[in-house]
């Protein structure tokens, strides 16, 4: 695979002709909906909790 | 042997036959090719196949191993990469019309070190768009499900299991982020592998949640995904979350023996099923129990709390990583793909920051519950694939809708980094495969592949193939 910049891909998919069409934003009602959940998130007795680091996995 | 023969070929197989020269990477990447010449318009599984580079690659491969250049299982084995992975020199649209003429400029880790392998570049598959997007949104044409072409493959590594169901190419790379990987592996009747968070580099691939983002093999066999594995796994100084741990030989663990393995079983997971999944997981326990496992109810307890932590963390995080791209060609975007994102934009520095704290205590949680079990089986999906003219509803800020989604086993397995595999665990009466879920604690990847494999060891569900071709739709 070391010469990928001669490559001539034998099948190139063609984007749609639809898409790209306005986009029904979901504010307010979703929105207000999903603060609703986040709300209810922070109420879920995490005080005594840190964030864990975004890049850590526990191994324990 | 025939190119039917040869086109399902495990990687474990073909690279028998290579190794003793019964079989040569060109004819087995030309079977290949033959196939996909024929039946790949009913299936959608490619966006860019790369034929003419295939052809010489297998043609190196074949010098080299007759030279005694013998680089290992990958050697000469024809596979797809999802198209989200960076390939230097070729295309890569990550699905989404606003990346359509992209070109990549450099080589993905998990691409390179599969190059290095001695692995055959088939193509790039298909995706949901920037893998967040909606199964039926497609810009490049749709995927259909091998089993039942009216039907959904689920995402987003859709092309990966399209690919690996229908016979094009022994494996794939795919990415889960929510369950991406192991969904549509499901669906479609394959292997599907996440492992732990860390373990292969997501150097080069495009990110939807860099703390959530998977690289994982999709296979018809899970010595298949071991061997994948092998290759593509361990430590890379560009990518800040690879793990700083020895790569084992992912193969060791499968010996079929689980005599005296606790499993234990969420019972959260085990409600609401369709009843097709529901007698197939449970046949699928009695092969554990049969197999000498020590079986034990369990609970996650409380998911609303991780639910809506997962959410928030996905769309904050794919929001910034998507953010140039959400600027400069959000009119190029699926509506679907576009509120998400637009959705993770209007997120705040504290809701980020909280949801965190939900995952922390969720990990903490998974942790002791984990603590005297060996791993974890359900199933993968509560629900089957739909059918395209019965699209499932995509972008929910309901919570009810939420717990009802396909994906609500799944996105646990993500926020805990934990390792998760789907394999074949049956079918309907009308033919839609089955999958089962098998998890682990963080690092247990090979404890998973051993349970695993002993499932797969006492049972046939992996060797059945989708009726695709004429032939293939005569029942044997």
């Amino acid at each position: 695979m070391s010469d990928r910049h001669q490559r001539s891909p034998q099948i190139e998919r063609r984007p749609a002709s639809s898409g790209g069409q306005a986009t029904p934003l979901p504010f307010p009602e979703q929105m207000a909906a999903f603060r609703e959940r986040i709300i209810a998130m922070k109420e879920a007795g995490i005080d005594e909790f840190e964030p864990a680091s975004v890049f850590q996995v526990r191994k324990d | 042997v025939t190119d039917d023969d040869t086109c399902w070929l495990s990687i474990s197989d073909a690279s028998a036959l290579i190794r003793s020269r019964k079989l040569s990477p060109i004819e087995l990447t030309e079977a290949i090719l033959r196939r996909i010449d024929t039946i790949e318009p009913e299936i959608g599984a490619f966006v860019t196949l790369l034929a003419d580079s295939a052809r010489e690659s297998a043609g190196r491969a074949e010098k080299e191993i007759s030279r005694e250049d013998y680089k290992g299982a990958l050697h000469g084995i024809p596979i797809t990469l999802k198209d989200l992975i960076n390939v230097a020199g070729v295309r890569m649209t990550a699905g989404s019309r606003a990346m359509e003429n992209f070109v990549s400029t450099l080589q993905a880790t998990v691409a390179a070190k599969l190059e290095a392998a001695g692995a055959i570049l088939l193509g790039k598959v298909q995706l949901d768009e920037l893998a967040i997007g909606p199964t039926t949104e497609y810009h490049f044409g749709i995927t259909r499900n091998p089993w039942d072409r009216e039907r959904l493959t689920w995402g987003s590594s859709s092309g990966s299991v399209a690919a690996v169901a229908a016979g094009f190419g022994c494996a794939s790379i795919g990415t889960d982020t929510s369950g991406s990987i192991r969904g549509p592996a499901a669906a479609c009747g394959v292997v599907g592998f996440k492992p732990t968070y860390g373990r292969v580099s997501r150097y080069g691939v495009l990110p939807l949640s860099w703390s959530q983002d998977c690289v994982g093999p999709v296979t018809r066999t899970v010595r298949d995904s071991a061997l994948i594995m092998n290759a593509v796994s361990g430590r890379d100084p560009r990518d800040a979350s690879s793990l700083d741990s020895t790569v084992p030989d992912f193969t060791r663990s499968l010996t079929g023996d689980i005599k005296g393995c606790r499993i234990g079983l969420p019972r959260e997971f085990f409600d609401g099923l369709d009843p097709e999944i529901a007698r197939a997981t449970k046949a699928a326990v009695q092969v554990f129990h049969d197999a000498g496992a020590e079986l034990q109810d369990v609970s996650f307890g409380d998911l609303d709390a991780p639910r809506t932590a997962r959410a928030v963390i996905g769309l904050a995080e794919a929001s910034a990583a998507h953010k140039k791209l959400l600027a400069g060609h959000a009119a190029k975007m699926g509506p679907n793909v576009r509120t998400r994102l637009e959705v993770g934009s209007a997120l705040l520095a504290t809701d980020y920051i909280d949801a965190q704290r939900v995952r922390s205590a969720f990990q903490q949680k998974f942790s002791d519950m984990m603590s005297g079990l060996d791993a974890l089986v359900m199933p993968t999906s509560p629900t089957l694939v739909p059918r395209f003219d019965d699209p499932p509803t995509f972008w929910s800020a309901d919570a009810e809708a939420d717990r009802a989604a396909s994906d609500r086993f799944r996105w646990p397995f993500n926020l805990t980094g934990a390792p998760a595999i789907s394999v074949p665990c049956g079918f309907t009466a009308a033919g839609l495969p089955i999958g089962l879920q098998i998890a682990g604690k963080p690092m247990a990847d090979e404890g998973v592949l051993q349970i695993a494999y002993a499932y797969e060891q006492r049972t046939d569900w992996n060797l059945r193939r989708p009726p695709i071709t004429a032939k293939e739709r005569v029942p044997a």
